[in-house]
């Protein structure tokens, strides 16, 4: 199955046209369209109302869309991988893009700032099992990640961690509402989490104290 | 948030590490990653490189899926069962024939 080496591989697409590239790229979008298909499958729950033959069409999309990035880009291939996990990954990361623009529920950055006090009203009700002392804890830890979280991180960095860790959201559909990128969206968070985590520290409180009051 | 949720979350503030890589970095390195996980083959990616990827993975929702969906294919094209396009297809319904839709 798929049994080229790199090298053939390479060799094969960066030939002119002609016979052995055209086989070639047959291959690779063979291969493209099952391992999209794999993917969309699993994720069917989300294609509920698609039929065979919509979903036969996005994944020859998708299979189509990556063959030309793939050939686009053959260049920043560097071999540390094998070709076709390599390749794969293109096509998976369009396939899971086009699924989290389906599933983006409507929300604007004003409902991320609004639903922020609310997250934290729910976690501290949430007290059925546990013992008394243990909910007057949690209130306190919850009221101290809430001012952490208000006084030490930027509107942006707060908007973000409500969306992404608090919601839920993808980081796809949060960036996209922040108007930034996966990857700035990234760095937003781990700056977040750095000055959190170093809240919490300078008060000595290890991640067990906090759990140990979160106990069921 | 429900109780999972935040647990989720303060695992992730305790664990971040004062360097990360970023999901271009991730998309750098995923590949080779996952043909280790598969083939635990003798290319082995730094043991750096390993503890980055994963540490990254925990933190990102986004990226982490990509990697499960990445293994799978991978692990599949591996054993020599990655289904045929026709074999997946057939797990979805086919379209009412307009026929049917015309007598509805």
């Amino acid at each position: 199955m798929f049994p080229r080496s790199n090298q053939n591989w390479l060799r094969a697409l960066q030939e002119p046209p002609g016979e052995a590239q055209a086989e070639a790229l047959d291959e690779l979008h063979d291969f493209l369209l099952r391992a999209v298909l794999v993917y969309l499958s699993q994720n069917r729950n989300e294609l509920a109302d698609w039929g065979r033959q919509a979903v036969r069409g996005l994944a020859e999309d998708l299979a189509q869309d990556a063959l030309l990035e793939i050939r686009d880009n053959l260049n920043t291939f560097r071999g540390e991988a094998k070709f076709t996990t390599w390749a794969c990954q293109i096509v998976i990361n369009r396939a899971a893009s086009e699924l989290r623009r389906r599933r983006y529920s409507d929300f604007s950055l004003d409902s991320l700032r609004e639903n922020e006090p609310a997250v934290f009203q729910s976690l501290a009700a949430d007290k059925e099992k546990a013992e008394p002392e243990h909910v007057a804890e949690r209130r306190n830890y919850l009221a101290l990640l809430r001012e952490i979280v208000e006084t030490e991180l930027s509107e942006r960095q707060r908007a973000a961690i409500t969306g992404v860790h608090w919601q839920g959201r993808s980081m796809e559909e949060v960036a996209d509402a922040l108007g930034i990128t996966r990857n700035a969206l990234y760095k937003l968070l781990h700056d977040a989490r750095k000055s959190i985590r170093d809240q919490l520290l300078a008060r000595h409180l290890t991640q067990g104290d906090i759990l140990a009051a979160f106990e069921e | 948030m429900d109780r999972n949720q935040f647990l989720h979350w303060l695992e992730q503030i305790y664990s971040t590490r004062d360097q990360e890589i970023d999901c271009e970095k991730l998309r750098e390195f995923l590949p080779a990653y996952v043909d280790f996980e598969v083939t635990k083959s003798s290319q082995t990616p730094t043991g750096d490189r390993l503890e980055l990827v994963a540490v990254h993975l925990a933190q990102c929702p986004d990226c982490a899926e990509e990697h499960a969906a990445l293994f799978t294919v991978a692990r599949m094209l591996a054993d020599g069962n990655l289904p045929y396009a026709e074999k997946s297809l057939a797990l979805f319904e086919e379209e009412p024939t307009p026929e049917s839709e015309a007598v509805a």
